[in-house]
């Protein structure tokens, strides 16, 4: 009797508070279906507001994700995104035509025509240069491009569903497309029957330097650690194997860009857990492989 | 009419039972049915070293691994497994130091942007930067905990 007067109560108390978090601005967590909806909003949000403006550094390391993203902004601020928002469709649009004018001559894999040289991390530098850095890359690699570009071309197979948002129908069959993209030019029947479980590859590819690049870079970490909310041991680690010790130095609490790249100009080396959470083309990436 | 009452709830033995019937055979589809091109889930993480430096212990891990070079350079070192029990082990190893023996160096190689190494678990290695030269990198891990004795200590937990 008491269980189910107990139960009735519970319920009646899920059932007030279902009512509130429209008002309360609930975390946002990669994990769950719902989260990802939720930050990919917040992503097209951020990226048509911080398009041209560097913030980043600004944030309060206590800030959590839902207060910086959710954060009422003035209303000049709205009209600034607006012409923003078109600005970017505009340049997309016109990216897209570039893309597939080019298309035809390339054998290469590239993504945009604009894209040249890959931002490398400067190191013993201030972050000065880093958040730079990072915003030219949103210029330079805007996440929208990536999964509109219709085509990309391989050695010698297009893999165009990593790049567009059509279903694809034999998952198999691609995924063992991308597998073959990925060890050429090393025959499939070769490595499983050589290479698997059995002994170790290296795939040499000198005359081919940006074969991974459309992946992303280091200019994309420091993106994903301005964009969401990446904690320390959780998401990222901070390690350094020296004199034959090992240590991991993560400190409490959101790794902001500055803080990371300050471990990272001391010598530390930096480990991102589960890019695929963040970074569209890794994910498209895995999902191909395991699908 | 009490007692009735008691049974209807999440506290129901006969419900219980069958939940957990049915919660094993989906874990068993999920595991079968779930036909990725590895069989398995695919793993990644992003490794960024400054240069000079080397980030973890020479170690073996638990899963097949793929090391997708992104940027700079970075010197890799594979060792052949020790003994027959190292061979494509269950779990990881812990972290080797300097005055372990780590076994005949069988991949001594400095990898570049668009490289691609693979080694199989059980595989120790270590990895530095080289001078001047800072290294990104990818790992997509894969086949861990991949095998029938792993399905059924899932099954019975």
């Amino acid at each position: 009797m008491s269980l189910g007067s107990h139960k009735n109560r519970q319920k009646k108390d899920k059932v007030f508070v279902k009512t509130e978090p429209e008002v309360v601005p609930v975390p946002v967590s990669p994990h769950t279906s719902e989260g990802m909806r939720k930050m990919k909003k917040n992503k097209k949000r951020k990226l048509s507001e911080t398009a041209s403006e560097e913030e980043g550094l600004q944030i309060p390391p206590t800030a959590t994700a839902s207060s910086t993203e959710d954060s009422p902004s003035p209303s000049s601020k709205v009209v600034k995104k607006k012409k923003n928002k078109k600005q970017k469709q505009a340049s997309i649009a016109e990216l897209n035509v570039a893309a597939i004018q080019q298309r035809p001559k390339q054998s290469v894999l590239q993504i945009s025509p604009k894209k040249k040289a890959v931002p490398v991390p400067v190191v013993g530098k201030g972050k000065q240069t880093l958040t730079t850095s990072g915003g030219a890359s949103k210029k330079k690699f805007p996440a929208a491009v990536i999964s509109t570009v219709p085509s990309v071309r391989s050695s010698a197979r297009s893999l165009n569903h990593l790049f567009c948002s059509e279903p694809i129908k034999d998952s198999a069959a691609y995924g063992r497309e991308v597998f073959e993209w990925l060890i050429h030019p090393t025959p499939t029947e070769k490595f499983f029957s050589e290479h698997w479980e059995k002994k170790p590859l290296h795939v040499k590819r000198t005359t081919r330097r940006d074969y991974f690049s459309w992946l992303m870079s280091s200019a994309t970490l420091d993106d994903v650690m301005r964009e969401n909310f990446i904690k320390f041991g959780k998401n990222i680690d901070i390690t350094s194997y020296t004199d034959g010790v090992h240590e991991t130095h993560n400190p409490e609490g959101r790794a902001l860009p500055a803080v990371v790249w300050d471990y990272y100009s001391t010598g530390k080396s930096v480990r991102f857990l589960n890019p695929q959470n963040y970074i569209k083309p890794m994910w498209r990436l895995n999902a191909s492989l395991q699908v | 009419m009490e007692t009735q009452r008691q049974f209807t709830g999440i506290i129901n033995p006969p419900v219980i039972l069958y939940k957990l019937l049915f919660f094993s055979i989906y874990k068993i589809l999920v595991f079968v049915l779930n036909q990725d091109y590895f069989g398995t889930s695919v793993g990644a993480n992003v490794y960024l070293t400054p240069p000079d430096s080397q980030g973890f212990a020479p170690h073996y891990d638990d899963s097949e691994a793929f090391i997708l070079q992104l940027e700079g350079y970075e010197h890799w070192k594979l060792y052949r497994p020790r003994n027959k029990r190292e061979e494509l082990p269950r779990v990881s190893s812990k972290n080797f130091n300097e005055d372990d023996y780590l076994g005949e160096t069988i991949i001594d190689v400095v990898l570049g942007p668009g490289d691609l190494l693979y080694y199989p678990r059980g595989t120790i290695h270590q990895a530095t930067t080289v001078e001047g030269e800072h290294s990104l990198h990818i790992t997509l891990s894969t086949y861990q905990s991949n095998t029938y004795a792993d399905l059924l200590t899932q099954v019975s937990c």
